[in-house]
């Protein structure tokens, strides 16, 4: 197991722990940490804006009543 | 019996009212060729027919069914018929709750709603006397990864058209229903295509409407950003009738759009004559092609419009499928997450691999990130939009190829994953599936038709003068050629 997955294991345990569950062992762990690491990768794809101002889309499309 | 004489003589006449269209039924109802209940019956045949092969329900109730077929029947021997969709029986996919008729989304893991709940569309389906049959099948909670493990309780949907291949997902009961005739007309939910590619596998007209404008209220949320229920049906016509039905401001949906609905029907048959349509021939230019009976169809589509009288050109989308899928993706799993987050934490080990594994990404995705997606969507739906200002209407893809067997995952995966379904449920633009005949090997083709913002009226007059040209008659398939595919794929 690389330094990198042990770290993400441990941070999958915290996780869970933390929501008040148990945490996952063994072969679901090892799964889950590899999970981790490609929400991250997802995450790390999403260009960034760089104007303050600019929001997320959530809620009402008041776009789409005019 | 009464019912049984009718049925026997439109039988005779070569006509089994399971059959007809949606917009055929009414006229027939409305001339008193026919009762609903007679039709229900009908609709009843075919469930006993072939819903042991196509799995295209999960539930019913045929009683509630009975006592409501009978008020319509009084209705027309009275001249008061509601409309042009009293008497006629539908079915809504098991992700819409309906008070009296349980809702699991086809799942195992125990669910909480409010028992006595009834979407708002199906409300109005009903108060326009059109006759709810049952729950449809559907990916678990109207969502997954694409793949089917064969690990549900109710065995997947089967296409009707061969039952050994896949019909796309997630409203998969309702297309199989649709197309065989167990519903006259179903409701699914769209997510990132969930309605448009099981209508393109079947063989059906799928809309997925505006952001907004079909209520939500009553249906069980998978991405809230992007949810949109709506109909699957034979033709442009029946879908018209169903969305002049349902559409429209909802306080019980806070993103419920409040302008004002502009009807499809009215003007569906005015032709295309001055439009301007975009033609995008391949979503990803230097990727993948679709397949040679999808490319033909689509030029043949586009060679259909420029004939009609509207002025055709060869665009390509300023965004790449991919860029949709890379902010789109981490919205969905998200906000399904979110969602269903209980459920993951105390019941995963009841859910389906295919619902698990969408979710368990949702448990490790960063706020930031989910947020900054939400920030590139703001900039997508914009650039998304300028594409309307240049043409009226999109001609495109919907699939790359045709339903593939439903025992090849990595096939099944891939047709899901790489249908252009995603871009307009980002957006929040009306697009739908429509049917353009056959591949050589007997299976649905499909051409996807997307346009602005609340121009569903547009949207479907161009449908429908595209239909005459490559389906003027269509079809459901047989219980004769269900079983027999059935029989041929040992099924």
């Amino acid at each position: 197991m690389s330094q990198d997955t042990t770290d993400l294991s441990l941070a999958v345990q915290a996780l869970w722990t933390a929501c008040g569950e148990t945490a996952p062992a063994g072969d679901e762990l090892a799964a889950a940490a590899t999970t981790f690491r490609k929400a991250l990768e997802v995450g790390r794809k999403i260009p960034r804006v760089t104007d303050k101002t600019f929001q997320p889309l959530v809620g009402p499309r008041r776009d789409l009543e005019l | 019996m009464q019912n049984e004489e009718e049925m026997g003589a439109l039988a005779e006449a070569g006509t089994d009212p399971a059959a007809l269209s949606v917009a055929e039924a009414s006229r027939r109802i409305a001339r008193g060729e026919i009762t609903p209940s007679a039709l229900l019956d009908a609709v009843f045949a075919r469930i006993d027919a072939v819903d042991s092969v196509i799995h295209s329900y999960l539930r019913m109730d045929r009683d509630a069914a009975r006592k409501h077929a009978a008020a319509s029947d009084e209705r027309a021997a009275n001249g008061t018929l509601l409309g042009p969709l009293d008497g006629i029986p539908f079915a809504v996919k098991d992700n819409i709750y309906t008070a009296g008729l349980e809702t699991t989304g086809g799942s195992r893991v125990p669910q909480h709603h409010d028992p006595d709940m009834t979407a708002t569309l199906v409300t109005r389906l009903e108060a326009a006397g059109a006759i709810l049959v049952g729950k449809l099948n559907t990916w678990e909670y109207g969502t997954g990864t694409g793949a089917v493990h064969f690990d549900l309780d109710a065995p997947p949907s089967r296409n009707p058209w061969n039952v050994a291949h896949f019909t796309g997902g997630s409203s998969t009961g309702s297309a199989a229903a649709v197309a065989a005739g167990t519903a006259l007309f179903a409701i699914g939910t769209d997510t990132g295509g969930s309605v448009r590619l099981p209508a393109a596998a079947c063989g059906l007209v799928g809309l997925k409407a505006t952001f907004g404008r079909i209520s939500r209220h009553g249906v069980m949320p998978n991405c809230w950003s992007f949810d949109t229920p709506g109909p699957l049906a034979l033709s442009t016509e029946d879908t018209a009738l169903i969305y002049d039905t349902i559409a429209g401001f909802d306080d019980g949906d806070p993103v419920s759009l409040s302008a004002p609905v502009e009807p499809t029907l009215p003007g569906l048959k005015n032709g295309v004559k001055g439009l301007k349509v975009g033609f995008v021939r391949n979503l990803d230019p230097g990727g993948a092609a679709p397949e040679p009976a999808i490319l033909d169809a689509l030029s043949k589509s586009a060679a259909a419009f420029a004939e009609l009288g509207a002025e055709v050109i060869e665009i390509d989308l300023p965004i790449a499928p991919s860029e949709y899928r890379a902010i789109a993706m981490p919205i969905n799993r998200a906000e399904s997450f979110s969602i269903h987050e209980r459920d993951y934490l105390e019941h995963r080990h009841l859910m389906g691999r295919s619902l698990r594994e969408k979710l368990d990404m949702g448990m490790y995705l960063r706020a930031a990130d989910y947020l900054a997606a939400l920030r590139q969507r703001r900039a997508l739906v914009a650039r998304t939009d300028e594409i309307f200002a240049e043409v009226d209407v999109l001609l495109l893809p919907m699939t790359y190829r045709v339903a593939p067997p439903i025992h090849d995952n990595p096939a099944v995966v891939s047709y899901t994953a790489g249908s252009a379904g995603s871009p307009f449920s980002l957006s929040g633009h009306p697009a739908l599936a429509l049917p353009a005949g056959f591949s050589p090997e007997g299976l649905p083709l499909s051409v996807q038709l997307a346009a602005g913002f609340k121009n569903e009226a547009l949207l479907m007059r161009a449908a429908w003068a595209l239909e005459q040209v490559l389906t003027p008659n269509p079809m459901r398939a047989e219980p004769q050629h269900i079983l027999s595919t059935a029989a041929r794929a040992g099924e």
